[in-house]
This record gives structure tokens, C-alpha cells and sequence, in this order.
């Protein structure tokens, strides 16, 4: 009787963890074919129904990684790191789990994390280990850490055809990121002061301190009209004055702040390049 | 006693494979899946009926159950207004080998969804394959309306002109509508509210059928140029150029560019509400 019941539970559990395979494999099937047809927003939700209680590791990294790989691909960057991170070290595609995880991470602005996780790999393998220093040197650059950036650059062999031109580019980052020079916005501002629109040339918006200079110096000829002709109590010299002296303020000012403008769009400027080239060789070497 | 053993293993095993076989295949059956998908859509949930939908085409082969699934996600589309995305999907599914009848109602559905996804030049590309896709086969009375929406769309009045004379006709009605297309909209030019605008201020204001503006650029552009005169005249150079010029000169520019504007809304507006007479009467006549 007793061997009976053993047996009995023995084809039970069977069977459940049978069709509980069967329908898991399904379901990311189903997954696979939606991300194919590039439904991508169907296919997150078909993964994130699947119910992960009664799932074996192996599983559950299957869907993880599926499941942060089509986010990845949608741009729901929180969601596919958040999957990505779920990944265990033993799955097959644990490396590139981490990879992309870090990359996501970088790409949001989390430069530490996503240097922590990079470090955090233990890679046998001399291209990936190669790959990490390059991310790791693209990272520094976002950090602006420049003496970080160089202990992952003599890690560069330039022999890999993966990744050989974006780490012969991230040298060129670095040398434009340091050679670049911080302009003062009180210079700016005195400039303006003395000319108008000269700031902003020097701030480097070349366009803009021309579009200053019209308008101020237009009304600075109409105040001095108003001043010669009807002397300083009359109407016409006070409205002119009053208009003139906003504008003269005004672009002082705005020159201040168009040195940090320019500085901003400079760094975006190479933060977008640092993570293209970021991004492309992981694309090509896991892919 | 070990006969015993295996008898019971063998019919314990039977047992609970059928078993299993079966709640898989009441779990995946279509018809759960459609009655599901189905219930999604009327609680407007349009994104996870069209994932039911999906699925039976994933898992099935039976063509009458992937048509379902197709006009099933089809509708889901056209609900959530993703018309474009419901061309290239029903766009895959016309070289399937379905019964001619239903390639045709792919076809319809493709050619509505380029039509609402204001694709119009497609849409007619679409109308003229139906003869040699379809062989022989009329064209959908509802297709034949679009065709003359879309000529009414890109501004082509002779040619829709023509297919809305050839549908009345067929529809055989005892009672004549009215002939909307002796009145076609008459559109304006341009060039021309330009040309006026540039010569005589607001002109092309009035042309294109706004004559507050046009009363307005004019008092503007006239203050400027008044401005200018006496300034000058008063020996105040500088303000007779960089105020009353200026003034001029900016609305005059402004004047310009605004009649253009104004007759492109004009343009747009007649057009748009001819179409939907059109519309109107067409739909009206497909009830009939």
C-alpha cells in the first residue's frame, strides 16, 4: 500500500512538472513570435503574465533575460536593467545580461552602477575582458574622470576588428573631452557689457551674439535720439531708456548663462558619441 | 504481485497522461482563447484582446481560425487607431492561401486601414490591384467608396467625380440624390494671395477671405509707414527707420507669409467639408 502511494505521488508530480515545462516553453515560444512579428509591447506582457512561483532557476533566467532583452529593444530602460540584473551567473547569457544591464545603466546617467557592475564580472575571456575595459574607459569619460580613463585605456590592444575604431574614437573623446576649456561667465558677461553680443561670441554662439547686438544697439541709437533732441526728462528718452537698459541687462546675462549653455552642449555633444560607441561593439560582439 | 506493480503503474500513467493532454488542450483550445480574446474587446481592452488574437494565430493552422484571429486583431487595431500598423499586418497575410472570398475581405480591410491612416495614394493602388488579385470579382461596394474618398482627398474631382457617377448608378436607386459634385469646391490660390499681399497690404488677407485681418495688416503696415513719414519730417531719423521701417516692414513680410497661410486654411476647410458631404451621402447610400 505504501509503494503505491509512492508511486501514485511520484506520476503526480510528474505530470504537473510536465505540463508546467510545456506550457512555460509556450509561453515563450509565443514570446519569440511576437518579438519577431515585432510586437515587442505584446510580447513584455505575455512574459510578465507568466507565473514565476512555480518556475526552476533555469527558467525563470530564460524569462528574465527574454524579458529584458524586449524592453531593451522598446527603450523601457528601468525594466529591462531590472530584468537583466535578475539574471543568475549561471545562465548561458549571463555576461551579456550584465553587459547591457550596465549599458542601459551608463546610458541613464547611473555611471556607477553601471561601473560596479562591469568590475563585479569575472571574465576568462580576453576580447570580453577587453570589451569591459572599453566600457569602463567610455564610462570615465561620462564621469569626466580622466585618470580613471587611462588605466582602461592601456588595456586597448586595437587588434579586435569588434571594436578596434571605437577605441582608437574614445582616445579621441578623451583628448577633446580634456583639451576642452571652461570658459568664465563673468568674462562673458563683461564682454557683453562692453559690446553687446561679444559674450556670447565668446561664449561661442556666434549666431546669437550678432541676434543681441541688433536690437541693443537699434535701441541705443533711438535713447540717444530721444536724449539729443528732447534731453533726458522727455517721454520718448525715459520709454526708450527704459527699453534699452532691459535688453543691455538682459543680454549681460544671458551671456553669463550662454557659457553654461555652450559647456552643456558640448558634453551632450560627446556623451552621445561615448555611448554610440559604447553601445555598437556590444551589439556586434553578442550578436 | 509484480504484475500488480506494473498494471498499476501502466493505468496510473494512462491516466494521468490523458488527463493532462486534456486540461492542455481545454487550456489552449481556440475557442477559449476566442472567447476570451472576444470578452477583452468589449471591456475595450483592445492591447490584450489583440494578444489573444495573436495567439491563435500562433497556435493554430486551421484557416477559418486564423481569419477570426485576423479581423479579431484587426479590430483591435482600428480601436486603438493604429491604422499603419494594421496595414503591414493584414499587408502579411495577403499572399496566405484563404478562399478568395476572404482574401477579399483582407483586401477591403487593408485598403480602410490605409484610408484611415490618410494614406490616400496607396489606398487607390490598393483599389486598382482588386481586379487582377481578385479575378473577376466586383469590387466591394465599400471599396469603391473609398476610392472616391481618397480621389476626393488628394483634390482629383474629375476622376472621383466620375467613380461617384458609375456608383450611383449601379446602386440603381429609385430616387436620385443630389449631384454634389456640380459644386465642387472652388480652391484659391496660393501664388495669388501672395502676389496681392505683396502689392497692396492685406489684399491677400481679403482674398483668402478674412477681411478682419486684412483691416488689421492694413492699419499696421499704414501706422508704420505714418510713423516713418512724420518722424521724418521731425528731423527723429533714427526712430523714422528703426521703428516706422522696421514696423513696415516686418508686418508687410508677416502679411505675406499670413495670406498664405489663410488660403492654404481655406483651401483645407472647403475641401474638408465637401468631402464629408460626400462622405455622408455615400454611407447613406450603402444603407439603402
Amino acid at each position: 500500500m505504501k509503494s503505491l502511494c509512492l508511486l501514485l505521488l511520484l506520476f503526480l508530480s510528474f505530470s504537473c512538472v510536465r505540463a508546467q515545462q510545456f506550457e512555460f516553453s509556450k509561453e515563450l515560444r509565443f514570446a519569440q513570435y511576437l518579438q519577431d512579428k515585432e510586437a515587442v509591447p505584446e510580447a513584455i506582457r505575455v512574459l510578465e503574465l507568466v507565473d514565476t512561483t512555480a518556475l526552476s532557476r533555469a527558467q525563470k533566467d530564460s524569462l528574465f533575460y527574454m524579458l529584458g532583452w524586449a524592453a531593451y529593444s522598446t527603450r523601457q530602460l528601468d525594466r529591462s536593467i531590472g530584468s537583466f540584473l535578475k539574471v543568475s551567473v549561471d545562465f548561458s547569457k549571463y555576461d551579456k545580461s550584465r553587459f547591457f544591464a550596465a549599458y542601459c545603466q551608463a546610458f541613464q546617467g547611473r555611471v556607477d552602477s553601471a561601473s560596479d557592475g562591469l568590475r563585479q564580472l569575472v571574465l576568462p575571456d580576453s576580447t570580453l575582458r577587453e570589451l569591459r575595459s572599453l566600457q569602463l574607459a567610455g564610462i570615465a569619460l561620462l564621469k569626466r574622470d580622466y585618470s580613471a580613463f587611462l588605466p582602461q585605456q592601456q588595456q586597448f590592444t586595437y587588434s579586435s576588428y569588434i571594436f578596434e575604431k571605437e577605441e582608437r574614437r574614445m582616445q579621441l573623446y578623451y583628448d577633446k573631452l580634456k583639451a576642452f576649456k571652461h570658459k568664465s561667465p563673468a568674462l562673458a558677461g563683461i564682454y557683453s557689457a562692453l559690446v553687446p553680443g561679444l559674450g556670447k561670441w565668446y561664449a561661442g554662439k556666434k549666431k546669437q551674439g550678432i541676434a543681441a547686438f541688433l536690437p541693443v544697439i537699434s535701441l541705443a541709437a533711438l535713447t540717444y535720439e530721444a536724449y539729443r533732441k528732447d534731453g533726458v526728462k522727455s517721454a520718448r528718452f525715459i520709454g526708450f531708456g527704459t527699453l534699452f537698459t532691459i535688453f543691455y541687462i538682459g543680454d549681460i546675462w544671458g551671456s553669463t548663462l550662454s557659457v553654461k549653455i555652450r559647456r552643456n552642449e558640448f558634453y551632450k555633444e560627446y556623451d552621445t558619441k561615448i555611448l554610440f560607441d559604447m553601445h555598437i561593439p556590444l551589439r556586434n560582439f553578442f550578436n | 504481485m509484480t504484475l500488480r506493480y506494473c498494471l498499476t503503474c501502466i493505468s496510473l500513467f494512462v491516466i494521468f497522461s490523458t488527463r493532462g493532454q486534456d486540461v492542455r488542450r481545454q487550456d489552449f483550445s481556440m475557442q477559449d482563447i476566442r472567447v476570451q480574446a472576444d470578452s477583452l474587446y468589449k471591456a475595450g481592452r483592445y492591447f490584450d484582446a489583440s494578444i489573444g488574437y495573436e495567439r491563435i494565430l500562433f497556435e493554430s493552422n486551421d484557416p477559418s481560425w486564423q481569419l477570426i484571429a485576423i479581423y479579431g486583431k484587426t479590430r483591435c487595431l482600428k480601436q486603438e487607431g493604429l491604422y499603419d500598423q494594421g496595414m503591414t499586418f493584414l499587408e502579411n497575410w495577403q499572399a496566405y492561401p484563404f478562399p478568395d472570398s476572404s482574401q477579399a475581405e483582407i483586401h477591403y480591410q487593408q485598403a480602410l486601414c490605409t484610408y484611415l491612416g490618410h494614406h490616400f495614394e496607396n489606398v487607390l493602388s490598393l483599389v486598382d490591384r482588386w481586379s487582377y488579385e481578385h479575378g473577376g470579382r466586383q469590387p466591394t461596394p465599400m471599396l469603391v467608396v473609398l476610392k472616391i474618398l481618397a480621389l476626393n482627398e488628394l483634390g482629383r474631382w474629375k476622376e472621383a467625380s466620375d467613380a461617384y457617377h458609375t456608383f450611383v448608378a449601379q446602386r440603381g436607386l429609385a430616387v436620385m440624390p443630389s449631384d454634389l459634385y456640380q459644386h465642387v469646391p472652388h480652391l484659391k490660390s496660393v501664388e495669388k494671395a501672395q502676389w496681392l499681399s505683396q502689392f497692396i497690404p492685406g489684399a491677400g488677407q481679403f482674398y483668402a477671405g478674412r477681411p478682419g485681418e486684412a483691416i488689421f495688416s492694413i492699419l499696421v503696415q499704414t501706422a508704420g509707414i505714418w510713423f516713418a513719414v512724420v518722424s521724418f519730417e521731425q528731423h527723429y531719423y533714427v526712430s523714422a527707420w528703426l521703428i516706422g521701417a522696421a514696423l513696415f516692414g516686418a508686418f508687410h513680410m508677416g502679411g505675406v507669409r499670413r495670406a498664405e497661410v489663410l488660403v492654404r486654411q481655406y483651401n483645407r476647410k472647403k475641401m474638408l467639408a465637401f468631402n464629408e458631404a460626400v462622405r455622408e451621402q455615400l454611407l447613406t447610400l450603402l444603407q439603402q
